[in-house]
């Protein structure tokens, strides 16, 4: 157990974009929140402009709380998309970076198998990097609130410091929530990009692309169909379809200069038991496995010295 | 005594390229051996079989065990370095020292941490900003600090500045050796660890050419220095090597006694590297 978080805790040593990146994607929301708020940015929705008085406005409890998720799960969309490119290409470098330098020897030299050297990797791509960015966005969700609730308190509204601690929390169940389904769906994917990163001599990205690439062209030459390229983009769309529900949506709107804002309630957004009943989600899994005792046969027996 | 290596037809083909063919050999504990030969021998396959780094064919028992199947298990008692100059770059030293002391049961950070106080590296640089001298003594430290039966060095001091070469195998010597733990190391540089090693083994084309001890080697091996006309005599007695220079023949011969050669010259035990030549051209022929 130890092992494993000293294994994990040196892949966060060297990858330190794990936390850098979505880091300064959280400063940025921050900047433009206090923006908004002295007025130097205009918020406008549906082509109204919305004032600090008009939000002001609009006091009850449900409305507020629901406004402010609204205006954080974008954030927290958009540090998952930003988080699943940083594993992505942490993945393509984690089993070849050392081989590249010549380092490898000295990681060999520590009693460490080498399946918990490559589980340690998975970890750090499917716990550790997601684990970081919860809480950046925390940090960066707790200061957006902090601007908006001072600066619609000095408005004459004190609602949204009350309700945002609330809106924080469902903000962060659907961040979580969402990472983990991506972690889970995309382990084939996550797979075979440990396999590329400890089979490739060079160009990982290369190797990572190609393969897919042809055999997407090979069955359209060969069989004229598509099968594995509709596979392939039904993979990379993340399994969102099947973990959320399509049929709510959170909205700020406006009409007759009142502000209405919706969020639906997690119960009805999170549909984790249709994820976990998809078959598609295991057989996933399933390659998975198969691609990292891959990646873990030749960390063993891969000799290039 | 106890055996720490023991490998018996000890093989390793790269395609049709035979890199180890069938080697024996026995290290038993409190040795420091030096596995001497040509690039292109067999020497670092011969360690990779040893370091489970790589596959072979054959019976081979380090330390009682497998290297193959109980890879992790042995490096608890064996430390390596292969070429010391390459550590993560990107590692900090006090990151270096606390990764070693969470993975390795071994590991002596103190013991480290002491070494480092005399050198020059400072804890919180970056590695990839030391000198490669440096880097070396941070290798060492982490090295030495580990509780190991069975240390294994591949052509340690490569690219050294002769200063840190030096430097290298007195540390090793004086501050690491204890009669109990075993050495191997391999090395282009003979005439550096010529006296610190206990035994000596001679590779050539994936053969044992030589495995003997340092106070057999001058038993067994002798050198002569004969004037010209003396030489054709010193020939019949079918020397390993003969060797013209300043108006004398130098030979080496196998197996000859001091008596038999006391006549001839003068005689002296040979330096390992001429006997390293004279073995390996005679091996090659």
């Amino acid at each position: 157990m130890n092992t494993m978080l000293t294994l994990v805790r040196r892949e966060l040593m060297e990858h330190r974009a794990g936390w850098l990146v979505p880091a300064v994607h959280g400063a940025l929301f921050v900047l433009v929140a206090l923006l908004g708020v002295i007025g130097v940015a205009r918020i406008g929705v549906d082509n109204a402009n919305i004032t600090l008085e008009m939000l002001a406005e609009q006091s009850l409890p449900a409305e507020v709380a629901s406004m402010l998720t609204v205006i954080l799960v974008p954030i927290a969309i958009i540090m998952l998309l930003v988080i699943s490119i940083v594993v992505t290409f942490y993945l393509l470098d984690a089993l070849y970076a050392d081989r590249k330098d010549r380092s490898i020897l000295f990681w060999k030299s520590l009693p460490v198998s080498d399946l918990r050297v490559v589980a340690s990797k998975y970890l750090t791509a499917l716990v550790a990097m997601p684990a970081q960015t919860v809480l950046v966005f925390v940090a960066t969700a707790v200061l957006v609130w902090l601007i908006v609730g001072l600066a619609m308190l000095w408005a004459g509204s004190g609602q949204f410091l009350l309700q945002g601690p609330g809106a924080i929390a469902k903000a962060t169940v659907i961040l979580v929530y969402t990472l983990l389904t991506v972690g889970l769906w995309l382990a084939p994917i996550h797979g075979w990009l440990l396999l590329v990163s400890a089979f490739a001599k060079r160009a990982v990205l290369g190797w990572a692309v190609l393969p897919p690439l042809l055999l997407v062209l090979a069955e359209r030459l060969i069989f004229g169909t598509k099968h594995f390229a509709l596979l392939l983009a039904q993979r990379l769309s993340g399994g969102m379809e099947l973990a959320l529900s399509a049929d709510h949506d959170g909205a700020i709107s406006v009409s007759d200069d009142v502000i209405v804002s919706t969020f639906p309630a997690l119960a009805e957004l999170l549909t984790p038991g249709r994820l976990l009943a998809a078959p598609a989600l295991w057989a996933g899994i399933a390659v998975a496995i198969v691609f990292m005792a891959g990646a873990v046969w030749l960390r063993r027996w891969r000799d290039e010295s | 005594m106890n055996t720490v290596i023991r490998a018996q037809g000890l093989s390793r083909r790269y395609g049709s390229t035979v890199a180890l063919d069938g080697v024996d050999f026995e290290i038993p504990e409190g040795r420091i051996v030096g596995l001497i030969g040509p690039n292109g021998a067999g020497k670092t396959t011969a360690l990779k079989a040893i370091l489970g780094l790589g596959p072979f064919q054959g019976k081979l028992e380090v330390l009682g065990l497998d290297p193959r199947r109980q890879r992790a298990a042995l490096m608890e008692q064996v430390a390596f370095i292969a070429d010391v100059a390459v550590l993560p770059r990107w590692l900090r030293v006090r990151q270096a020292l606390d990764i070693t002391q969470g993975l390795h049961p071994r590991f002596d950070r103190a013991r480290a941490e002491a070494f480092l106080a005399l050198t020059q590296v400072k804890f919180d640089s970056k590695i990839g900003a030391l000198s490669k001298g440096m880097v070396t003594q941070l290798h060492l430290a982490l090295v030495m600090a580990i509780d190991a039966r069975l240390l294994v060095l591949d052509e340690p001091t490569l690219g050294l500045d002769i200063i840190y070469r030096k430097e290298f195998y007195d540390a090793l010597l004086n501050d690491y050796f204890d009669g109990k733990r075993t050495i191997l190391l391999t090395t282009h540089q003979v005439e550096e660890v010529e006296h610190i090693l206990t035994d000596l083994m001679f590779i050539s084309n994936g053969h044992l050419v030589l495995d003997e001890s340092m106070e057999a080697l001058g038993e067994k091996f002798l050198e002569l220095a004969t004037r010209p006309d003396r030489a054709a005599e010193a020939r019949a007695l079918r020397p390993l090597s003969e060797r013209q220079g300043l108006g004398r023949h130098q030979f080496i011969f196998e197996g000859r006694t001091r008596d038999e050669l006391a006549p001839l010259g003068e005689i002296k035990v040979p330096g390992v590297a001429d006997l390293f030549i004279a073995k390996v051209r005679r091996a090659g022929s």
